[in-house]
């Protein structure tokens, strides 16, 4: 870059401007897509690259997708490199040419202005099937990458504005929902193009000279920010570990995540060296999903505000050897990785900054733990697919502020939505027996951990396919709690038989369910932050009476005696409790 | 003679716009009394009816229809001012309200809090009941459940109670009785049904909006019960009109019922005044801005009709009512200027509001604002506003954009000043591209109708930006709702879930339903006194491809008996490509929903218009300003807005000074005063007759 500093103000313009085109092509993505993976769940992404393949400005609904397009933008340019032409549009889904898992197609369209290329215009998002042995793409299973269903190398699906009939008619046939795929395909090359036509005209107004410049200056800018954000996380190496209950294959071994995050001045290194090699089943997670989880774990403990782009990524560097179950060899299999693996990681490094910074980190998220199913709906004579979001569990509590009620998984971050449940049952051939908080669930802590659910339906179909997938059904991997903060109970799913009896499923598992059949779900609420004899009496007298807390938890996690009638509280007994307990756990700083 | 007149009660000043039969018109403001807004109400019509040199009571017995905006259901929902209320549902399901569906809009923030519940889990009773999705009612109600809640709702002293069951919009039966049961027990308790408020779709869209409806209707039942017995008592005898979200207005009793259709109908009166003025100039296509102290609304009139959504909310709790379709950003005169870790400018969403204020109303306002920066650049008048009343300090200004902002730059206090200018109008840019580009239509296809203090000075530079051809500046700009108000017709609307796939429809049942629903809507209104060939029918369904989980509404016309369902498809598909760039001609496609609207025509009044004059304005020239505008120090001419009469054209730059706000004109553009004395600005390279004629099609 040489010459004088752009006008600050229209740096400000253009910056904003490249944001909302993002957020446009997201409005267009969720408008017209059609399965609900896209449209209620919000799991997509939307991005714009520049012509030197940096990432300039995206919208990740779903936080795990930040890092999920840089390597596979990459990818595309290089294998086509004097390939490119105004018009293609290209698509990529192999987690082994720099996509993050199989279920989420990228699309990447490059954009021309009087004959240049400028940019690139990038969406990305989960279909609803990708063929393979699983459900709705999730295959527990699997044991290598065939498994798992279609690859799609970097690859043309229009060519010169043309439509690549040939390839569009492969993937829609490799897959069991077609008619929702198509439909999707559709709606990601529509935001694709939309972005193409804004960017075009933010490049005819200001000149292509002073965008340029105007990048530049903000990825400098951001990079500054994300500077100055690390320079408050004091100097130290910091380690921790968390597991994965199993990968699938071997049910009785843990993979473990271990991360050493080395803070210097302004540099930061997530070191993931020591964690486990590559597993034979579905949780290894290519090094594209290992970065955005480890950008997730650095974002929510920075300025909420700073833009998630190139230049805010530069100060963090990521070691994850090769070969290891964070950046595994071709054909492991990776499609659990998005949910399983991030979090894990993600719980890792907060564990680890919590050691530095403990008031800006949260205390863990229930993990997820449903499963996929896909089958016939005799009602509605359709193929349909439900990744089962109703069961979504708690956030973690952070000081001063308990976690958020049924928000789900900490690779969302609460930006997946339930779904309905009258469309749910609409659509799929499920009866919903119960869907609310569940009791207890939460971890104790003087910020307690958000609620999980109590999640049943009754199977009005016969031959589903059911993939269990999840984890912390553990104690070791139950949503920990910080300073003091308590963990909460661990997930559990159950099968229940039309005569009562129970089975308790076991996580990453393939099942068959039939009509009469019931599964219950009982999610995790969020870890607990601060010593819970610390809560404010009042806030543990509500959630009783909300029905949140039971009168046992209330007396045995918090020291707070309630009377059951009145809701009254026995202070003397309460004082008694809480300073003989406080008292006897004063240097117990961190769990 | 006789009058009409429009009320809009905000939050520092009630306005007033009365018209007469001969065609005249007033407009008068008086100060809020927030405790009690019937009083100031009141106060406002005895002063009116002084100015007309009549006793109240005679005045007001000529006045034959009065238009009501409030935002009493508004107010109580953001500061918590609700009824104390319970909430009945399907058991098994007792927190879908409370969850939310799960989402938090800002999702890096740890540190952000949910919005507090409407209703606390230990007041939400369930109730042993289920009905399926056949719509089949496959667990009894318990009406045990239901006597038990009553008990309790006794002691505790609800005010309120909502009663929303599961698939209950397809079978109500469970949730009628409830109805009845509490309704009998509980006289003095207002009941809201999920069934009567909202028969649709989607749990929590419905359960929240039921909730709301309970939460604002002793509110608002209770306000209008002492408004009509105020205005009963100083003699008027006329029609009372309610504005509602929808842009429409409903009688007191109906409003008192549906309460939760008054909460977004603040901004509403704009839009509707923004249909008024298109049609002075034969424009059926505007958009509407409105930049006040604190916020920007936007709202896009297509067709004449401006647009509505079903996608509303407010206090982070859905309201899925049909609304006028208005996008709020935090933009206004009272928006503050910072500069982030990263050292970039940034403008809102924070406001200096009214108290403090910005720097230069100097009553201890010290972070710079829009209005600060305006005042710096010489666009204000600096007399200051209200005719002077509202002293404005320049110098305190500066000051404070040259150490908060020009310093930390390494700008001039004029270039920083420029900059927020320019910000600003970005971030308002942003919001009518959301408004239109966002929602298929281009704006360059649309005129601005422009309102709000700080609209005219603004509205100049953001249709450069957009490449807007034309704006009117209305002179009533600062009573611009009760404007609108006036002109709103009757208006309910109706909606029934019907979900088929299209090639299962049988459209004989589809036009049962319509009927049903028209008749229920002609008696409606024929009940608030609308004579038969007043009332107007529009019917759309809600369509969408099978799988997809947003529905496009796409209009059947406004005989919903003779519905042509093969052009519905063919229109589905089509509109389906203008919004989202694409359509599926060989998809299946499904309905959800029915709609209808009904309205109730009422007189829209009618001004003379006023010969137009010469284009030399110099009559009106009364001084001039040094400005700066687009980085360059210049000398421009003002003008008195008082005497700038019919005929008057100016070639920008220019300013013309009112008495409550200032209108830039930007070079490149030209203003007209028009016959109706209302502002007409234009590129100035494009004659004004052949943009009219083209965007009036």
């Amino acid at each position: 870059m040489s010459g004088a500093r752009l006008d600050p103000i229209l740096l400000s313009v253009i910056s904003n401007r490249l944001d909302s085109i993002t957020k446009e092509m997201g409005q267009t993505m969720l408008r017209t897509s059609r399965s609900p993976i896209f449209s209620e769940a919000r799991d997509f992404v939307t991005a714009v690259y520049d012509c030197q393949l940096r990432l300039v400005a995206q919208t990740a609904y779903i936080p795990v997708l930040l890092a999920a397009t840089p390597w596979a933008v990459r990818s595309i340019a290089e294998t086509y490199m004097d390939d490119i032409h105004a018009g293609d549009v290209f698509i990529l889904n192999d987690p082994y040419h720099g996509n993050n898992h199989p279920p989420d197609f990228t699309v990447a369209k490059p954009v021309y202005i009087d004959g240049t290329l400028r940019f690139w215009s990038v969406t990305k998002g989960h279909q609803a099937d990708t063929g393979g042995g699983g459900a709705a793409g999730y295959h527990p299973e699997a044991r290598d990458v065939w498994d798992e269903g279609l690859r799609i190398p970097p690859a043309k699906l229009y060519e010169r504005g043309k439509l690549n009939r040939g390839m569009w008619e492969m993937i829609v046939s490799n897959v069991r929902l077609r008619f929702l795929v198509e439909g999707d395909l559709h709606c990601l090359v529509g935001a694709a193009s939309v972005g193409e036509r804004s960017l075009t005209a933010l490049t005819r107004k200001h000149g292509a000279a002073t965008v340029e410049q105007a990048i530049e200056e903000l990825l400098d800018t951001s990079e500054k920010r994300m500077r100055e954000e690390i320079r408050r996380i004091p100097n130290g190496c910091y380690s921790a570990e968390r597991c994965i209950d199993n990968d699938g294959v071997v049910h009785d071994r843990r993979v473990v995540i271990r991360v050493k995050v080395d803070v210097r001045d302004d540099d930061v290194v997530f070191d993931y060296s020591e964690s486990d090699g590559q597993v034979p089943g579905y949780v290894n997670s290519p090094y594209a999903n290992t970065a955005s989880a480890t950008y997730l774990t650095l974002f929510t403990v920075v300025d909420p505000d700073l833009p998630h782009n190139e230049g805010a990524m530069r100060p963090v560097s990521i070691v994850a050897p090769l070969g290891g179950v964070l950046n595994p060899l071709e054909p492991a299999p990776t499609t659990a990785c998005t949910v399983l693996t991030d979090e894990t990681i993600t719980e890792a490094g907060w564990l680890a900054l919590s050691q530095a910074v403990p008031e800006r980190v949260q205390a863990a998220w229930g993990r997820w733990c449903a499963p996929a199913t896909t089958g016939m709906n005799p009602r509605t004579k359709r193929p349909f697919g439900e990744i089962h979001f109703l069961s979504k569990g708690g956030g973690g509590a952070t000081a001063g502020f308990d976690g958020w009620d049924h928000i789900g998984t900490a690779v969302c971050l609460g930006g997946l939505r339930s779904p309905d449940p009258e469309l749910h049952e609409l659509v799929n051939p499920y009866f919903l027996e119960q869907l609310e908080y569940r009791p207890d669930s939460a971890g104790a802590g003087q910020w307690r951990g958000g609620m999980g659910v109590i999640y049943r339906w009754r199977v009005d179909a016969n031959d589903i396919a059911c993939a269990n997938f999840g984890s912390g059904t553990l104690p070791e991997t139950a949503p920990f709690g910080l300073c003091g903060g308590r963990s909460a109970p661990p997930n559990r799913q159950i099968f229940l038989s039309a005569d009562d009896g129970e089975e308790t499923a076991t996580v990453n598992s393939m099942s068959r369910l039939s009509r009469g059949q019931r599964v219950e779900i009982l999610s995790s609420g969020g870890g607990g932050f601060g010593d819970p004899l610390t809560r404010a009496i009042e806030q543990v007298v509500a959630d009783v009476a909300d029905g949140l807390v039971s009168l046992e938890s209330a007396r045995r996690e918090y020291g707070v005696v309630i009377e059951p009638a009145t809701l009254t509280v026995d202070e003397k007994e309460t004082a008694r409790l809480r300073e003989y307990d406080l008292a006897g756990r004063v240097d117990r700083k961190l769990e | 003679m006789s009058y009409k007149i429009g009320i809009d009660v905000g939050g520092t000043f009630t306005d007033f716009w009365v018209t007469s039969s001969d065609g005249r018109f007033e407009v008068y403001k008086t100060p809020t009394t927030p405790r009690q807004p019937e009083a100031g109400v009141v106060d406002g019509l005895h002063k009116i009816a002084a100015s007309f040199g009549r006793d109240a009571a005679d005045f007001l017995g000529r006045v034959s229809v009065i238009v009501h905006g409030t935002t009493i259901t508004t107010n109580a929902v953001l500061t918590g001012g609700g009824a104390k209320t319970a909430f009945l549902t399907t058991k098994g399901f007792r927190d879908l309200l409370n969850m939310r569906r799960g989402l938090r809009d800002r999702q890096y923030d740890s540190k952000y809090r949910p919005p507090a519940p409407l209703v606390p889990r230990r007041r939400i009773y369930p109730i042993e009941e289920r009905v399926n999705v056949e719509g089949e009612p496959v667990v009894p109600l318990n009406e045990h459940d239901v006597h038990d809640a009553i008990e309790r709702l006794r002691s505790e002293d609800v005010e309120a109670v909502a009663v929303s069951y599961l698939w209950s919009f397809l079978n109500p039966e469970h949730e009628r009785r409830t109805g009845l049961l509490l309704r009998e027990a509980l006289p003095d308790v207002y009941v809201s049904l999920s069934s009567e408020v909202l028969p649709q779709i989607r749990a929590y869209e419905r359960h929240s909006t039921t909730v709301l409806n309970a939460t604002v209707g002793p509110p608002l039942a209770r306000y209008l019960k002492s408004l009509v017995s105020g205005l009963k008592g100083v003699g008027f005898g006329g029609v009372l009109l309610i504005m509602q979200s929808n842009g429409g207005v409903m009688s007191p009793e109906l409003t008192s019922r549906f309460a939760a259709n008054t909460l977004l109908s603040g901004p509403a009166g704009g839009a509707m005044a923004g249909v008024f003025y298109g049609d002075t100039h034969a424009l059926r296509n505007v958009i509407t801005v409105d930049m006040g102290g604190t916020s920007f609304d936007v709202c896009l009139i297509h067709a004449g009709r401006p647009t509505t959504t079903t996608e509303g909310g407010i206090g982070g709790h859905r309201l899925a009512l049909p609304i006028l379709d208005i996008h709020t950003i935090g933009a206004g005169g009272g928006s503050i200027a910072s500069i982030d870790s990263g050292g970039m400018l940034r403008v809102g969403p924070q406001s200096a509001g009214a108290e403090p204020g910005p720097v230069c109303y100097g009553r201890g306002g010290t972070e710079p604002t829009v209005t600060d920066a305006d005042l710096v650049l010489g666009y204000c008048d600096p007399n200051g506003l209200l005719g002077g009343e509202l002293a404005l300090d320049a110098a305190a200004a500066e000051q404070a954009i040259t150490q908060k902002i020009a310093k930390p730059l390494g700008l001039t206090p004029l270039q920083a000043a420029e900059g927020i200018y320019r910000i600003v109008n970005a971030n308002m840019a942003a919001a009518l591209r959301v408004a239109s580009v966002e929602r298929g239509y281009d704006p360059r296809e649309f005129a601005l109708v422009v309102a709000g203090g700080a609209g005219p000075l603004h509205a100049g530079m953001l249709a450069q930006e957009l490449d807007v051809p034309l704006i009117v500046v209305p002179r009533q700009s600062s009573v611009f709702c009760a404007v609108g108000m006036l002109i709103s017709d009757l208006q309910h609307d109706y909606v029934r879930t019907w979900t088929r796939e299209w090639r299962a429809i049988v459209p004989r049942e589809v036009r049962m339903i319509l009927s049903e629903m028209s008749d229920q809507a002609s008696a409606t209104l024929s009940a608030e006194g609308m004579s038969a060939e007043r009332i107007r029918l529009e019917a759309s369904l809600d369509m969408r491809y099978v799988g997809q989980f947003h529905e496009v509404a796409v209009p059947i016309g406004t005989r919903p008996e003779a519905t042509d369902f093969e052009a519905a498809a063919a229109r589905f598909h089509s509109l389906h490509e203008t919004l989202y760039g694409y359509a599926m001609p060989e998809a299946d496609v499904e309905m959800i929903n029915v709609r209808l609207k009904a309205f109730g025509t009422t007189d829209t009044p009618r001004f003379p218009s006023r010969p137009l004059g010469p284009e030399d304005p110099s009559a009106a020239l009364k001084g001039e300003r040094q400005a700066y505008i687009a980085g360059a120090a210049l000398h421009v001419p003002v003008y008195d807005g008082e005497a700038f009469e019919p005929g008057f054209a100016r070639t920008g730059p220019a300013f013309i000074d009112q008495t409550n706000t200032t209108v830039l004109v930007p070079p490149g553009y030209r203003v007209v005063c028009d016959a109706y004395r209302n502002y007409v600005m234009h590129a100035a390279d494009r004659p004004l007759d052949e943009l009219l004629s083209r965007l009036g099609k």
